[in-house]
């Protein structure tokens, strides 16, 4: 299954290579839950792929490997070119940090910061910006998620379907090569969902990235470019 | 990361949980409190009551021996001690002899009163701690009438406030010497007392005074008792007296010092519990902070913070929280130190003036550091070690 040749790189526009991939999880009494096995998965820059399957069925799990969160248990992995498979902790964090986006299902903005400073907040590791750049890189995100005038209220005066465009604004500000999304809109009712599902690919589009977003939405799955599913033992990519 | 980010992501996180930083800096300042003022009372109070014991009984380490010399031996008692003088003046020590006797003096309209007139050869002032208030100490031929120096008590006795003043010495019912004030100084005694240069009141006199009892003595922080009581019992062959002569240990500083040691160990420990107490109290709150802000720190790792970075952050906010606390204990102390014991001491002061305790300030800046550190070590630990795959469960 796994192919013998090891590349050094992928090709062009393929943001996130995975070749015979598999996930568990370690217990502590020794044993382990193998949660996907040979997993063969290429995203290319600007499109968008639906983690699908039941619950339990791993897909946030799947998430945090391919988000550098959690070593892979099988199999190579590699994101714009590069092998990710293992890492020391603080280089996955620098390369999450450049090349990862993040949109958290809820919970996820920092109460005390403003929503300026939440969306500046990849800005504040990793690589540096100056001031001017980080004005103008943050205004730009919550002027395209249409929170302009936002930027002095806090988290917490906010409508979901705000804080979760604050929380894709923070995502894209680095300038990501994929953002990877957790039910981002589990916690939305149908109408906000929709919308914010909208502005997450339309942004994310813009910016020239790609998409993985975990969902049990049946119609927002379809909505994007094709879907992986995880319920079935072998992973199913369906295009 | 960068020291002006890791300070503005602190400084930003003050704002997480403002009342609780207020409180742990409360439970700071109580310890740092405690050091700061063990160590600045060290030295302010510890400096005038040693001051006090230097005016009275002498500076640190300082002998007397009381010469076997009768009434009629005043010149051997002045040649033992240009002896003696001769041979300390190149080690760090200082030789004065002196005697005292009853004398009448009078303002120049004024009352005959009694004094005690202590005749003095030699460096008393590098003997005792008794700053001149006003004037000069008298030196011989310094003025054409002998020179004096009164105590307070004295120039109050005799109404004299300012300096060169002339007053009448009763030397006999029937005789009597101009002498000249020429300084007024504070020696700490309730006796009414002149000082005067052998020489000036031999000159008043007419007459070589007999030295009464005279008394040698011997100032040295440096020079050992054994030494100097040799130079002295040599002193003695030179005019005759049979030796060893016997030093006796007059003042009282290192006793004090002692004393204070004692006293400052306690003071230190107790302000070292208050300090122990306020750290498991930080640590006890910095710890549930971090369970409570689990999901921000692992939400700041996901987007690319490093382990040290949330650590640092932990950190950072608790060290900031630790110098607000420094800088209100330091600007504490300098007012108190600066605005207040100023108005407490008098004028006539003999301690050198106050002077902002430097080394409080060091100790209380050190203290609060230690303390924050102390207290945000554990939390920033278990900071770094969230799992950052968390971050995705909500
Ligand atoms: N740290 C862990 N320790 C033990 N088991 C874990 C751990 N993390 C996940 N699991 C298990 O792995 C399985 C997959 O979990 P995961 O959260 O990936 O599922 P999911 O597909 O995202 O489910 P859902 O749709 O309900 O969010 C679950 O059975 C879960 O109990
Ligand atoms: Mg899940």
């Amino acid at each position: 299954m796994s192919s013998s040749t090891a590349r050094s790189a992928s090709g062009p526009g393929e943001v996130l290579v995975a070749e015979d991939l598999g996930v568990s999880i370690d217990h502590r009494n020794g044993s382990s839950t193998r949660l996907v096995e040979g997993l063969d998965l290429v995203i290319q820059s600007g499109s968008s792929t639906a983690v699908v399957g039941r619950s339990g069925s791993g897909k946030t799990t799947l998430l945090s490997v391919l988000g550098l969160m959690r070593p892979p248990s099988a199999g190579r992995l590699y994101i714009a070119g590069r092998d990710v498979g293992t890492l020391r902790p603080s280089v996955a964090a620098g390369l999450r940090n450049e090349l990862l986006g993040f949109v958290f299902q809820n919970y996820s903005l920092v109460e005390h910061l403003s929503v300026f400073e939440n969306v500046a907040l990849p800005l504040m590791y990793g690589r540096r910006a100056t001031r001017p750049q980080v004005r103008e890189r943050v205004e730009r995100q919550l002027t395209a998620v249409g929170l302009r005038e936002f930027g002095r209220r806090r988290p917490r005066s906010l409508s979901g379907g705000e804080q979760q465009r604050v929380a894709i604004a923070r995502a894209l500000v680095r300038g990501p090569r994929l953002v990877l999304a957790d039910e981002p809109t589990g916690a939305l009712d149908t109408a906000t969902g929709t919308s914010v599902m909208k502005h997450l690919q339309e942004a994310t589009v813009e910016a020239g990235a790609a998409l993985i977003v975990v969902t049990h939405d049946d119609a927002l799955a379809d909505s994007l470019h094709r879907r992986v599913d995880l319920s079935s033992r072998e992973a199913a990519v369906a295009l | 990361m960068t020291t002006v980010r890791t300070v503005l992501i602190a400084v930003r996180d003050l704002r997480a949980s403002p009342l609780r930083n207020l409180l742990t800096a409360l439970s700071m300042l109580v310890g740092v409190a405690a050091i700061v003022a063990v160590s600045a009372a060290d030295q302010l109070v510890v400096s005038a009551v040693i001051a006090q014991q230097e005016q009275q009984q002498g500076r640190a380490s300082t002998y007397e021996a009381t010469l076997p010399l009768g009434e009629e031996q005043s010149e051997d008692a002045l040649k033992m001690h240009e002896v003696v003088r001769g041979a300390v003046t190149d080690a760090d020590a200082s030789a004065a002899l002196v005697a005292s006797e009853p004398v009448t003096l009078r303002a120049v309209d004024g009352a005959a009163t009694s004094f005690n007139l202590i005749q003095v050869e030699g460096d008393l002032q590098s003997v005792y701690r008794r700053p001149v208030v006003v004037g000069t100490w008298p030196r011989p031929e310094s003025t054409l009438s002998p020179a004096v120096a009164l105590n307070q008590e004295a120039a109050d006795k005799l109404g004299i406030l300012e300096v060169p003043a002339v007053l009448r010495w009763e030397v006999t019912t029937d005789r009597s010497a101009t002498v000249v004030v020429s300084a007024i100084l504070t020696d700490g005694q309730t006796e009414a007392t002149a000082y005067g240069t052998w020489s000036a009141i031999a000159a008043a006199r007419a007459e070589a005074p007999p030295l009464a009892a005279p008394r040698l003595l011997l100032t040295s922080s440096t020079v050992s008792r054994e030494v100097l009581e040799q130079v002295v019992t040599d002193a003695a062959h030179r005019v005759g007296l049979p030796g060893p002569i016997e030093l006796r240990r007059v003042d009282t500083v290192a006793e004090t010092q002692q004393t204070v040691a004692t006293a400052r160990a306690a003071l230190f420990v107790c302000g070292i519990a208050a300090l122990v107490v306020a750290v498991l109290g930080i640590l006890n709150v910095g710890l549930a902070t971090v369970t409570e802000r689990s999901r921000e720190l692992v939400v700041r790792r996901a987007i690319g913070a490093r382990r040290r970075d949330v650590a640092a952050q932990v950190i950072g906010s608790a060290l900031l929280v630790s110098l607000l606390v420094a800088a209100v204990a330091v600007a504490t102390v300098i007012l108190v130190v600066l605005g207040v014991v100023p108005r407490l001491t008098s004028a006539a002061a003999i301690t050198d003036p106050v002077t902002v305790p430097w080394p409080a300030v060091r100790d209380g800046i050190a203290a609060a550091l230690l303390t924050g550190l102390a207290g945000a070590l554990a939390p920033a630990v278990s900071a770094s070690r969230l799992p950052v795959a968390d971050a995705l469960r909500a």
